[in-house]
């Protein structure tokens, strides 16, 4: 039975082979087509559309792109959870109606706490 | 009343010390005045607790609840006998002396307040002690003893060595209490009880309780008294204690304290009597009981301490190594089967030891803090007082009729003589010792010229530091009339009559008696020989292998730090070491070379610290893994 | 629905939301008040959850919230450590720019995180508990933005609590593979056993997890660094809060969930607690940084609590609880003296606490008084929490010789370990200050929650008896089959 339970994993040691081959293939990929011989500064510079670079890549960008990303995550995530719960609502009014609904109000009370922390500590404030 | 009394003289000295550090702090007078009051008090109410009638026929026990949970019943209560009223007459009797001598020796303090209060707190964590009817409870007090002795050698902290002397005392004084615990827990876990009077009843029904543990729990148990009583091999602390203040020495480091080890001894001692039996793992031990090994450490220290006293040169030393030999006679005692001599000598050796160190810090005040002896000389003449009663100390210790140390030690070498002729034979050398060391002292100190500077002119303390000198001088002279033993062994008192009991040792054991004067006559004549008039040790010239091995303490102290304070050095080195060289070292460099192998990308992920730990518990969990499915 | 049961962490939750909300319409000058407010409210909670009494477990949830004597007793724990660890927080939080309500709202969060997992008898609620901890102190301990050790020490405890969560997730993942349920097994059926190869290599993986939560070999790693980084309140609330809920899980799923797996790596768990001991009081020994020194010595604590797992007994668990109440009081004063006796942005250095007796005589008793407490001294409440300890593995030994050596390791342990605690006790004490420091003045909040500490340091080491009922009252509720 042990034998059968460990079988049943065989997909996910596929997908661990595959995850580690890709890895490794495109590492020798690279490796090998990559730019051999010698390799003057400029042969390494990022290639824009036949542009002159004007800085260097990986310049720093104004933290507040982060915080919209992040709250964009955060309230985004958060709506995926109402889709399982809309879908078994229906069901569930019948015999658990307090449950169904305190707990999905508990759930957006929580969410409209943090919305309102967001916007009155000016996380939404472009100019900040 | 026979439940009060005793409860008063434990919780007087505690409330006291309470008051003080939280009320009369800024008052230096009134503080002092509330801790000699408490240790006074405490010893009328042992008076009177001898005084009234039956209370010290039989023993009883006061007592109230303090902890019940499953199979552990322990109450805190006071068990009053014979033997506990008789230490504690002993510790508020000499305490409460050495009380009032501080007064005057601490006067110029600037931290007078706290001294006292150290004092008071020390005295009720002794006389807890003295009064514990169960092991849970003297531990308890036996580590409280610990901490303010810690507080008080460490007193004058701005000085590094007191600092020092300090943590070495508590740290030796652990290993012992370790055992000490070890054999508490054996001894409960066997006979199922912590308390004293229980134990002793579930022995008497069963000699064979302990099965094959008995020799191993009293052992263990032994290493209590090892480091309290200041035993070889953890003798190495009361030495160095002598750093604190001279009252302190002769209160904790001569008298009390340093006796509870004894005391403790003589309270359990049915649990060190019982048959001998070694566990199977240590079969090879067998026909080696208790009492044999505590015996043989014993008269070990007695020896070894009496040696290394003949070379010291500071005065507190030499009497703190003569304390040490003293103790050594106690536990050989013990080791002999003879409790009541132990007590009878530790009673009269707390007086007249602190007497001799009461007058060691009378000549250090007026000396200005010397302690050197080769500077002190002809102070027979400026501190008559003082000079005569450390020559009552000293004769008392060398045991001369008819002083109180006579009585005690000659019924020891009696003992001794009658089980075990080799132990009666050290022990006479020892005796030897003894006399040649004081004398050595007496004679370097008080006799010949002065050897100091000449502006320095010593003059006796005041009356309030040399009346408690007076006090414990009387007791010493007074105490060989007291029948100890006898009242220890539970007989009426004054059966027999004093006279027959001064002339005792006579009657009994008369070749004992005659030997041990001639002990002490051969001790001084040696003394006379070397010391009158000496400017220098002659030792050293004569015998300069033998006397710097003996001023360097036998090397023990030096050997102790090297091995012991190395070995916990280089287990720190060595886990840091671990931590840094194997963890970050050769797992970091090593997670390197086997990533060279296998691609770039591990190689990115393995350096800077976090990934080494991240690593290290993979490997663990790894480790985890292997165990479960190997 | 027996949500009511639930009332305490959910007082706390919403408290930490009414927090965060009420300090946006409180001005900068005020913020001090949010945070005495929270501290009441706490309190009240504490209070209010000797309403619940302990009689026979009742459940909510389908099962997957257990009340029970234990859980309560933890509960209340936890509550008394987050009253402490804000006091702490609001002492501390002076030397924020901004952000005190944030920091004692995300306290009161993490101590929330603690109750449920004191409550958790499921996979699933084991889980997210510990993670509503563990994300909470991703913030608490970065904190000090501006401090590098304390973005440091964020990032360390970031990536290894994450491996941490990742192994315990795994670990659930293949129990519930194995077993095909997500609750554990109680009282309804036999324990989880030892035949399904995936179930005893998911409970070695659990075992994991929760070992960082506890601090214990060999996820002992971050202890010290993240000890040493984090802001005093913070590291207050690791090793008396977070330790604890390691060890109410440790308990729940040892002893309940899976004892026959604990039986059988009963040897492998001998082992690791008698690692933790060494290796913590060994690493200590050369420590100058008094954060860091305790980080050592929790890993050896959490060693010596193990001993109390390795008998599977219930004494064994009361003497864990004990235990952890008696640690909670002395490292909750060490911390609160480590927030009060430096100066913000000094390292805290033990030679730098040289003089605190003049500069502030209560600090000095506190952090000296907790130190023998930690080292197991009578009379304090440490030296009987080891004693129950030991007990049980000294009898232990008598049927089994391995049960000696862990003994002897513990005693040895032990005995190390009273070098570096009484090396602070010297430096506040002995040793000279190199130059001469202003008085410390000590918040009357401050002040009362170390004086609670206090208390319990003495009182519980004195009077064992009240809080030694409770605990094993606490520990009979375990539901060992």
């Amino acid at each position: 039975m042990v034998e059968q339970q460990i079988w049943q994993y065989a997909p996910v040691l596929i997908l661990l082979l595959v995850a580690l081959g890709l890895i490794g293939g495109m590492l020798a990929a690279s490796a090998a087509l990559g730019p051999r011989g010698r390799r003057p500064p400029i042969k390494d510079s990022a290639y824009e559309c036949g542009m002159l670079p004007v800085q260097p890549g990986g310049g720093r960008f104004a933290v507040k792109f982060h915080r919209v990303a992040m709250l964009f995550i955060l309230f985004d995530i958060a709506v995926v959870f109402l889709y399982p719960w809309a879908v078994v609502y229906r069901e569930m009014l019948a015999g658990q109606a307090p449950a169904v609904l305190g707990g999905v109000l508990v759930f957006v009370g929580v969410l409209l706490v943090g919305y309102l922390h967001a916007v009155r500590k000016g996380a939404f404030d472009w100019r900040g | 009343m026979q439940t009060l009394f005793p409860w008063l003289i434990l919780l007087l000295p505690l409330a006291a010390a309470a008051l003080i550090s939280l009320f009369t702090r800024p008052h230096r007078d009134l503080s002092a005045r509330l801790s000699i009051g408490a240790i006074v008090a405490g010893f009328w109410l042992t008076l009177l607790l001898f005084a009234l009638p039956g209370a010290a026929a039989q023993a009883y026990e006061t007592r109230i609840p303090w902890l019940a949970a499953g199979g552990l019943q322990i109450d805190f209560g006071l068990r009053i006998d014979r033997l506990s009223l008789l230490m504690a007459l002993v510790v508020t009797a000499v305490g409460g002396a050495i009380h009032i001598y501080s007064y005057e020796y601490m006067r110029g303090e600037r931290r007078f307040s706290t001294y006292f209060a150290c004092l008071s707190l020390f005295t009720f964590a002794m006389l807890g002690v003295v009064f514990a009817p169960n092991f849970v409870q003297m531990f308890f007090f036996w580590e409280l003893v610990g901490v303010s002795s810690y507080l008080l050698i460490g007193f004058w902290f701005e000085r590094p060595a007191a600092a020092d002397a300090g943590l070495k005392a508590f740290l030796v004084n652990r290993v012992g209490d370790l055992g000490f615990l070890l054999g508490i827990l054996l001894v409960w876990s066997r006979l199922g009880s912590v308390h004293f009077g229980e134990l002793e009843r579930r022995l008497a029904e069963n000699p064979a309780a302990l099965g094959a543990m008995a020799t191993v729990a009293g052992l263990l148990i032994f290493c209590g008294a090892l480091g309290k009583s200041a035993q070889f091999p953890l003798h190495i602390w009361l030495p160095d204690a002598m750093e604190g203040p001279t009252p302190v020495s002769a209160l904790i480091h001569a008298a009390t304290m340093v006796a509870a080890g004894v005391y403790m001894l003589a309270r359990v001692f049915f649990l060190l009597a019982a048959t001998p039996h070694w566990p199977a793992a240590l079969h090879f031990l067998e026909g080696l009981d208790a009492l044999e090994i505590i015996r043989i450490i014993g008269l070990f220290t007695a020896l070894m301490a009496g040696l290394i006293a003949l070379q010291q040169d500071d005065i507190k030393r030499v009497l703190a190594y003569s304390t040490l030999s003293q103790l050594g006679y106690m536990v050989m005692a013990i080791g002999l089967g003879q409790p009541g001599p132990a007590m009878f000598h530790l009673a009269t050796h707390a007086g007249f030891k602190a007497l001799l160190f009461l007058g060691a810090g009378a000549i250090i005040l007026a000396l200005h803090h010397e302690q050197d002896i080769w500077r002190m000389g002809g102070l027979r003449r400026a501190m008559p007082l003082t000079f005569w009663t450390f020559l009552i100390a000293t004769l008392a210790l060398c045991a001369v009729p008819p002083l109180g140390g006579f009585y005690s030690k000659e019924s020891i070498l009696a003992h001794a003589w009658h089980q075990d002729k080799l132990v009666f034979a050290l022990a006479w050398c020892g005796s030897v010792l003894t006399a040649l060391y004081m004398f050595r002292l007496v004679l370097v100190v008080f006799g010949g010229s002065p050897r100091r500077p000449r502006d320095a002119q010593p003059h006796e303390p005041s009356h309030i530091a040399t009346w408690p000198m007076l006090f414990l001088a009387g007791l010493t002279v007074l105490a060989g009339g007291a029948d100890v033993e006898g009242f220890l062994a539970g007989g009426a008192q004054g059966t027999a009559s004093l006279a027959s009991r001064l002339a005792g040792p006579l009657a009994h054991a008369p070749f004992v008696m005659l030997a041990g004067l001639a002990a002490t006559g051969l001790g001084f004549a040696m003394a006379w020989g070397l010391y009158r008039g000496a400017y220098r040790d002659p030792l050293p010239a004569r015998w300069s292998t033998l006397a710097s091995a003996l001023r360097q303490r036998l090397l023990l102290d030096a050997w102790y730090a090297r091995w012991i304070g190395g070995s916990f050095e280089a287990l720190a080195c060595l886990a840091s070491g671990v931590d840094r060289w194997i963890i970050a070292g050769a797992a970091v460099r090593g997670v390197h070379g086997s990533v060279e192998l296998t691609g770039r990308l591990l190689r990115l992920a393995q350096t800077g610290k976090v990934s080494t730990y991240a690593f290290a518990l993979g490997c663990g969990v790894a480790a985890l893994l292997y165990w479960l499915i190997r | 629905m027996n949500a009511i049961l639930t009332m305490p962490e959910m007082a706390v939750t919403a408290l930490a939301l009414g927090l965060l909300v009420l300090d946006l319409w409180t001005p900068a000058d005020r913020k001090g008040d949010l945070g005495i407010a929270a501290i009441g409210g706490l309190a009240l909670i504490l209070a209010g959850s000797f309403l619940f009494g302990a009689g026979a477990p009742q459940y909510a949830f389908g099962g997957m919230y257990v009340l029970d004597g234990m859980a309560l007793f933890f509960k209340r724990l936890m509550l008394g450590v987050g009253v402490v660890a804000l006091a702490a927080a609001l002492e501390y939080s002076k030397r924020f720019a901004a952000g005190t309500a944030e920091y004692c709202a995300l306290i009161l969060l993490a101590v929330s995180g603690m109750m449920w997992a004191a409550s958790a008898n499921h996979w699933a609620l084991l889980f997210v508990s510990v993670e509503l901890m563990t994300v909470t102190f991703y913030v608490l301990v970065s904190f000090e933005r501006t401090r590098m050790p304390s973005l440091e020490a964020g990032v360390k405890y970031l990536i290894l609590g994450a491996l941490a969560s990742a192994f315990l997730v795994y670990g659930v993942a293949l129990v519930f593979g194995g077993t095909g349920t997500l609750g554990f097994a109680g009282d309804s059926g036999p324990g989880l056993g030892t035949g399904s190869v995936l179930v005893r290599v998911g409970l070695a993986l659990v075992l994991a997890g929760l070992g960082f939560k506890i601090g214990m070999v060999p996820c002992q790693f971050w202890a010290p660094d993240v000890y040493q980084g984090a802001p005093a309140p913070t590291a207050a609330l690791l090793a008396a809060g977070s330790k604890a809920a390691g060890f109410a899980l440790l308990l729940r799923v040892l002893l309940e969930a899976a004892p026959d797996w604990a039986l059988e790596m009963r040897p492998v768990l001998m082992l690791i607690a008698g690692a933790s001991i060494l290796y913590g009081n060994l690493c200590a020994i050369p420590q100058r940084n008094l954060k860091r020194l305790l980080g050592y010595s929790s890993i050896a604590h959490a060693g010596y609590m193990l001993l109390g797992i390795v008998v599977l007994e219930r004494a064994g668990a009361a003497a864990i609880l004990f235990y952890l109440a008696g640690y909670a009081c002395a490292v909750l004063a060490a911390f609160l003296v480590a927030a009060l006796a430096f100066d913000p942005g000094e390292p805290e250095e033990i030679p730098a606490l040289a003089g605190l007796h003049r500069r502030s005589p209560y600090l000095a008793a506190a952090l000296a008084l907790s130190m023998i407490s930690l080292a197991g001294i009578p009379p304090l409440v440490g030296f009987f929490g080891k004693f129950l300890l030991l007990k049980g593995v000294v009898l232990a030994a008598f049927d089994s010789r391995s049960f000696g050596w862990l003994a002897g390791v513990a005693l040895a342990g032990i005995v190390t370990s009273f070098y570096y605690y009484f090396g602070v006790v010297r430096a506040i004490y002995w040793s000279a200050p190199a130059a001469e420091r202003p008085p410390i003045a000590v918040s009357r909040v401050a002040g009362a929650a170390l004086g609670a500490c206090l208390v319990g340091i003495v009182a519980a080491g004195v009077f064992p008896s009240p809080l030694l009922e409770a605990a094993r009252l606490a520990a009979g509720a375990l539901r060992i089959p």
